[in-house]
């Protein structure tokens, strides 16, 4: 232990010191500077450990001068005083390092006085336990800030400062003249001292006002809506070094006297007033930011809203009628916001001082050319905006979780600002990540150790969260995702890489198999697994372009896919959920054109986590069991987060620039598996929860009909893509779209057919996927125009292809019949005729589109460029053949499939007879008819083969013409396009349903945007700039609280 | 338009001021830790001056505090201005004889004052600041009458620091030998009402005066630096 | 009363200067006088009527101190705090030379260059 008088003793004598040395010794001065600040470092660290390890069990009683507290001063340092006073001294030693790096501005040694002084301010603040005092270190700390923040002598920084200035004098007169009223009302100084003495007098109003008082200027210090326009300004203002302190440091220091303040001042409306202020602050702040362009005041924004959210946790915290289980929750979810906070907050501003231009624009492209710099935004960024595993996440969801149901509203408030922030922190990615920018700074290693303690920090809360909240992870799961990770080394080599990969989730099957089996789980289990086995085969680096990070990534989304479809409780799932969401981010956003599409993606993903994540909190239990659940809200709410990635009308609007742009080795991946763990989701969520509200049906219905609206809409929007990758983009949609009927009919016919449908997909999806794959790599481009022709180039690719679209048409003989036969039967034994009747539309439009992929890639002429183009790489040839000759199987021996399904649902109630039986002749029987799939097989192969001997025997007749011997009837043709016999293919189509593509939905969902941008940008006018009308927000904002709250009229 | 809001906001708020200070009537007998020093501020500092008793050794800390904001106030204002070219023309007037002559005398009057006020902080109403201010007074005098003055700025950089470390000492001395930081058991207390008494309670004045002296001075001849340099 | 009310009045005062004048020096001054208006309002907290000051230097305040002085507590809080508003004007002072260097100009309406 070391006594905390000896850090502010030692610290101060040595400001003192260094104001001498810097007259002689600049060196000297900075050496001494150092070492005080490792002192600081070492000693804050010593305590904190102390009452880590258990070893300080008492908090530590300082009497300054020998006086027993009510009468000297003492300085009372507890298990969260020590913690926060380490962290303004990690905070400040980053970023005094990050300052010696970039050169502190001259004179030095002055300068190095204000920092260390405002460091110490900040920990006197924390230490002191005598409100006087604190106000003497609040002074210090604000008079270092003020010359800390001009310390840049721009024209911005001074402004900032003397705003600054006006303001924290304000506040600081507001707190002085509350410390001294409550000195007069009580007798006393002493923190203690007066929380016993305020508990033996009555609460008159009058006392309450003086303490409203002191609440006041603390809330000014803290940054609340509206009364924080000084702070904005000073964060866009000054040297980001300064800011990455004040924000990273001095504000938790004053967050602790809040919470002490609302510990010690026994005040009846602190939870109120912080709900209203915290609350206020966090939800207009996130949304302000939206159309913010300088990129510190944004950073800004971001920080006085994760301050909102702290206060609104800390009335929580003090809120007596929290039960103890609450409490806790909330205690650690505040320990992790601010050291999240604190750190990531802090890298993102020393990144910023890297970076010559604050504006947005002049962000643009800059993780491209800066790798270090990309890890630790990345970093930055996911764990503020609560990715997992980082800090912000655990955090977020312990807090959640914690917040008793009867303030669930506030639940809402959270994961709308939320929301709001992955909007326009992803913007910043979007815009970071968008082209080639230039070379930043190489100030790199204080953010880059704040990356790593985040990190650090990510994975011991995982643990922490997994304790709090009593349930387990999956041991061989964390296995395989340290093993994605460690992928990341190999990136010297892709092909090894790859190898690598292979051979993990090789692993990975051969740890898993006993899992695989004969339930919901198992079954996705295989699918997951085996089918990302195969799609990863077919991912072989053909170019450099990948890179470093893709495998991991990858392996991360297949391994926290079978996490989540291992999940046996729905936090667990979520977890895995956000997992697999966020990796798979980061692989679209890998795209070089898919910047955009992954800023929709992270954007409706969050849509849906979050309000899967709302409809959790409200479930009355978390384990997957039936759960009874009143009312549509809940099954909603969590149902969205998997139609999201199921990309259901209206929530599609992400789906086909991500599918479209994403890497061409993700996309199988992206529809042929992730899309189905939105399947998974739903059908336990109607298996567990919706099959149990009262309003079932109806709400099934109506998922009914999104999936029949979806599959039709879809389908047709398909039929006009001229972009290869689009096309199919469409078409999976429209697919998934069948999938949901069958989930929502919910009967044994309708989930043996979803289910069926659900590994077809896969197989025929992933194929052209992987086909597509292929194609463009060859080819170049995935401008269906531009190719044509290739049948004689890629005839394997082209069978693959061809049976894949069979199959996808739902044609016998081939695999796609059995699911759409099941589908109808279910449909019409259920009795849904309208959508059966449009679902039977949208299969007839999908003839088109698949026509369409034939004869645009495969048939016509071959293009001049394309000459020379080869069958696709061989890795993805053997992926080809595989799914290939498992589409043919399954389509002469569908029981191979329909057998594990049936033993799927063997163990649910009511699903125990799957509505078919097998009979030797007539092959699968249900009530409606039967279906012979071996007897069709024979019989279509048998006609194929005997039409292909007929044309071989007439072929000799046919005069044979080259495939680039066409004549122009004397019109030079001006572009590719004009030669290729499948371009504008059904332009009169078109015209014909105009009406029906038109884009409604991508419209409103841009008009919601801008609607929120423009009100953003209203709202944030009140920030004027004028420091005059700052502090009249100030005083009106005082006056509304005295008002309120006293009850003095 | 504004003016009136902003008399009605200030109204409300002087309204809310008045209502608190209403329930403590002026002048009324209202005791509460400072019993404490008022009672046995003599038995256990012997320092006469019971402000200057609470402000150096019960409340020490704050004044350590104090002594700080100062500090940090002098070189914040020598950063800012270090590199400031805040200047504008003006023509300087050569002060008058008799100015100049008055102020050299006053001069080393004015600084025997002050070290007599902060000498005396424990037995006189003053103490460290105050004397501190004086002398301070003493070199603005200077300063305004002579062309030439030109304060040590290292000189006083090194006061300051020295004064303040000197502080600190006493109150390390204090954790040392008296058991806590800033504990005035170090010394003999002495007698009531004598120079020589309230054991550590002078020594801290006197650093006081030394630091507030050579602070204000500095922070005087910075401001004034920037103006003059510019002939 | 009429100290306090006084004190108020002063406090009030300095802040119209902050909430309206538009000259910086003014804003500043409307600070310092907002401080010595809280400095006042502390002091006379601390009178206590008919009592002399807290300096025990005749042997009749010896005994029965209590009865005899006003409380020397706010006394010396406002002592810290007089000294702490002379740093903060100081540094207040500073910045606005230093705004004045930049533009030249003392008018609020010219520093509007962070907002929104």
């Amino acid at each position: 232990m070391v006594n905390p008088i000896l850090i502010i003793a030692i610290t101060l004598a040595s400001a003192f010191f260094i104001g001498i040395l810097q007259v002689y010794s600049k060196l000297w001065a900075r050496l001494f500077f150092f070492l005080t600040l490792v002192f600081d470092f070492f000693a804050a660290g010593a305590n904190f450990y102390g009452f880590l390890s258990g070893r300080i069990t008492e908090p530590i009683l300082v009497k300054i001068g020998g006086f027993p507290p009510p009468i000297g001063i003492n300085l009372l340092v507890g298990k969260p005083e020590a913690a926060i006073g380490f962290l303004i001294f990690t905070i400040a030693l980053l970023g005094a390092y990050h300052w010696e790096r970039k050169g502190f501005p001259e004179p030095q040694g002055k300068i190095m006085v204000l920092f260390l002084l405002l460091s110490l301010g900040a920990a006197g603040i924390t230490f002191t336990g005598d409100f006087f005092n604190l106000f003497v270190f609040i002074e210090i700390t604000s008079i270092a800030a003020y010359g800390l923040v001009a310390s840049a002598k721009t024209e911005k920084s001074v402004e900032a400062a003397f705003k600054y200035m006006v303001v924290g004098s304000i506040s600081s007169t507001f707190i002085l003249l509350s410390v001294v009223f409550l000195y007069k009302a009580t007798g006393s100084l002493n923190m203690m001292d007066i929380a016993s003495r305020i508990r033996n007098i009555s609460l008159t109003p009058i006392y309450i006002l003086i303490l409203l008082m002191f609440l006041a200027g603390l809330l000014i210090e803290l940054e609340v809506f509206p009364i924080n326009g000084w702070a904005l300004d000073v964060y866009q203002g000054a040297d980001p070094v300064v800011v990455a302190v004040l924000a990273g440091a001095v504000v938790k220091a004053f967050y602790l006297v809040f919470l002490k303040a609302g510990t010690y001042l026994t005040l009846p409306s602190f939870f109120t007033l912080s709900l209203i202020f915290g609350g206020g602050t966090y939800l207009v702040s996130q949304f302000i930011a939206w159309r913010q362009k300088d990129v510190k005041r944004f950073l800004g924004y971001s920080s006085v809203a994760q301050l909102g959210l702290l206060i609104l946790s800390a009335g929580f915290f003090l809120n007596p009628t929290l039960p103890a289980f609450s409490k806790h929750l909330i205690g650690a979810s505040i320990v992790l916001f601010i050291f999240n906070h604190s750190f990531a907050k802090s890298s993102l501003f020393l990144l910023a001082d890297n970076v010559k231009s604050s504006q947005l624009h002049g962000w643009r492209g800059i993780l491209n050319k800066n790798p270090l710099f990309k890890f630790i935004f990345s970093t930055s960024v996911f764990s503020i905006t609560g990715v997992p595993p980082f800090p912000g996440f655990w955090a977020k969801l312990l807090l959640i979780f914690a917040i008793p149901k009867n303030c669930s509203w506030v639940i809402g408030l959270i994961l709308v600002g939320a929301l709001g922030e992955i909007v326009y922190y992803y913007r910043l990615f979007r815009e970071a990540s968008e082209g080639e920018g230039e070379k930043v700074g190489t100030n790199l290693a204080a953010p880059l150790t704040g990356a790593i303690l985040l990190i650090g920090a990510g994975l011991v809360a995982w643990k922490m969260f997994a304790t709090q909240m009593g349930i387990m992870f999956n041991s061989t799961i964390l296995l395989l995702l340290a093993f994605s990770i460690a992928i990341y080394i190999l990136g010297f080599s892709r092909i090894l890489q790859w190898a690598g990969s292979l051979a993990v989730v090789g692993y990975g099957i051969y740890r898993m198999v006993p899992e695989m089996g004969a339930n919901l789980h198992g079954f996705f289990l295989a699918l997951v697994l085996v089918g990302s086995a195969l799609l990863l085969l077919a991912t072989y680096p053909t170019s450099k372009r990948t890179s470093w990070t893709f495998y991991p990534a990858y392996l991360v989304v297949v391994f926290s896919m079978a996490g989540l479809v291992l999940a046996r409780n729905w936090l667990t799932l979520f977890v895995f959920w956000e997992l697999m969401s966020w990796a798979s981010f980061v692989l679209i956003n890998m795209g070089s054109r898919a910047k955009k599409a992954a800023w929709i993606y992270a954007i409706f993903s969050a849509i849906g986590a979050y309000s899967m994540l709302a409809g959790i909190y409200l479930l009355p239990g978390l384990s997957l069991t039936h759960l009874k659940v009143a009312g549509i809200m809940v099954p909603l709410l969590l149902v969205t987060g998997f139609l999201v990635k199921m990309a259901t009308a209206p929530l599609h609007v992400w789906a086909r620039d991500a599918y479209g742009e994403s890497p061409d080795e993700f996309t199988p991946l992206l529809s042929g598996i992730i899309s189905k763990m939105g399947v998974f989701g739903s059908l336990i969520a109607i298996l567990y929860v919706i099959g149990n509200i009262s309003s079932g049906p109806s709400f099934r219905y109506i998922l009914g009909w999104l999936g029949a609206l979806t599959a039709f809409f879809m389908t047709l929007i398909a039929v006009f893509q001229d972009d290869l990758k689009r096309l199919l983009a469409y078409s999976s949609v429209g697919q998934v779209g069948y999938i949901l009927i069958g989930l929502a009919i919910a009967s044994p016919l309708g989930w043996n057919a979803a289910l069926y449908h659900t590994v077809n997909h896969f197989i025929f999806k992933g194929l052209l996927f992987v086909a597509a794959a292929g194609i463009i790599y060859r080819v170049g481009t995935s401008y269906m125009p531009r190719m044509g022709g290739l049948i004689r180039r890629m005839p394997l690719t082209f069978l693959s292809t061809l049976v894949a679209i069979i199959a996808l048409a739902g044609i016998p003989p081939i695999s796609g019949f059995a699911g759409k036969w099941l589908l109808y039967s279910a449909l019409i034994e259920k009795g849904w005729i309208f959508i059966t009747v449009v679902t039977f539309l949208a299969s007839t439009v999908a003839f088109l589109y698949c026509f369409k992929i034939l004869h645009s890639v495969f048939l016509g002429q071959l293009q001049e460029e394309n000459s020379n183009v080869k069958e696709v790489p061989f890795p993805l040839a053997i992926v080809e053949a595989i799914l290939f000759v498992s589409l043919g199987v399954l389509g002469a021996f569908p029981r191979l499939l329909l057998d594990p399904i049936n033993r799927v649902f063997a163990g649910i109630p009511g699903m125990e007879s799957p509505g078919f039986h097998y009979e030797k002749t007539l092959g699968v029987v249900s009530n409606l008819g039967h279906w012979n799939a071996l007897f069709l097989m024979v019989f279509f192969v048998g006609s194929f083969l005997l039409a292909l001997i007929f044309f071989a025997i007439t072929s000799a007749r046919v005069k044979k013409v080259g495939q680039l011997d066409v004549g122009y009837s004397g019109e030079v043709p001006k572009s590719p396009e004009d030669l290729h016999f499948g371009y504008g293919l059904y332009d009169h189509f078109r015209k014909a349903v105009k009406w029906f593509i038109y884009p409604m939905v991508t419209k409103i969902w841009e008009g919601i945007y801008e609607w929120i941008s423009a009100f953003a940008e209203i709202v944030r006018r009140i920030y004027t700039g004028n420091v005059n009308t700052y502090a009249a927000y100030v005083i009106l904002i005082s006056i509304i609280i005295f008002y309120f709250f006293t009850g003095v009229k | 338009m504004r003016k009136l809001i902003a008399i009605a906001f200030l109204l409300i708020l002087g309204f809310f001021m008045l209502k608190i200070v209403s329930v403590f009537p002026f002048g009324e007998e209202r005791w509460g830790v400072s019993r404490h020093y008022v009672d046995k501020g003599i038995e256990e500092n012997r320092a006469s001056n019971l402000v200057t008793s609470i402000v150096v050794n019960y409340r020490g800390f704050d004044t350590l505090g104090e002594v700080t904001v100062l500090f940090l106030a002098a070189t914040a204002l020598a950063f800012l201005l270090a590199t400031c070219k805040c200047r504008k023309k003006y023509e300087r007037i050569e002060a008058s004889l008799t100015l100049k002559t008055a102020s050299d005398i006053l001069y080393p009057l004015l600084i025997l004052f002050g070290a007599y006020i902060f000498i005396h902080g424990h037995l006189t109403p003053g103490g460290g600041f105050q004397g501190g201010t004086v002398i301070a007074s003493a070199v603005m005098l200077m300063l305004l009458s002579h062309f030439t003055f030109h304060p040590n700025h290292r000189a006083l950089s090194t006061i300051e620091g020295l004064a303040g470390i000197i502080f600190v000492l006493i109150g390390f001395a204090g954790f040392i030998w008296g058991g806590s930081f800033l504990a005035n058991n170090i010394l003999p207390l002495g007698h009531w009402n004598r120079l020589f008494s309230a054991g550590v309670i002078p020594l801290i004045y006197i650093a006081i005066g030394f630091k507030v002296g050579a602070e204000l001075s500095g922070l005087i001849t910075d401001m004034y630096k920037v103006t003059k340099e510019e002939e | 009363m009429a100290f306090f009310t006084a004190s108020i009045l002063l406090i009030l005062i300095g802040l119209y200067a902050v909430l309206v004048k538009r000259n910086i020096m003014k804003i500043v001054i409307g600070l310092s006088l907002m401080d010595t208006g809280v400095n006042l309002l502390i002091v006379s907290l601390g009178f206590i009527r008919g009592r002399t000051a807290p300096i025990i230097n005749v042997k009749d305040l010896l005994f029965n101190t209590s009865s005899k002085v006003v409380d020397p507590l706010p006394q010396a809080l406002v002592l810290t705090a007089i000294v702490i508003g002379v740093a903060v004007t100081a540094v207040a002072l500073s910045i606005v030379m230093l705004m004045y260097s930049k533009k030249g100009t003392l008018e609020i309406d010219e520093y509007k260059e962070l907002k929104w």
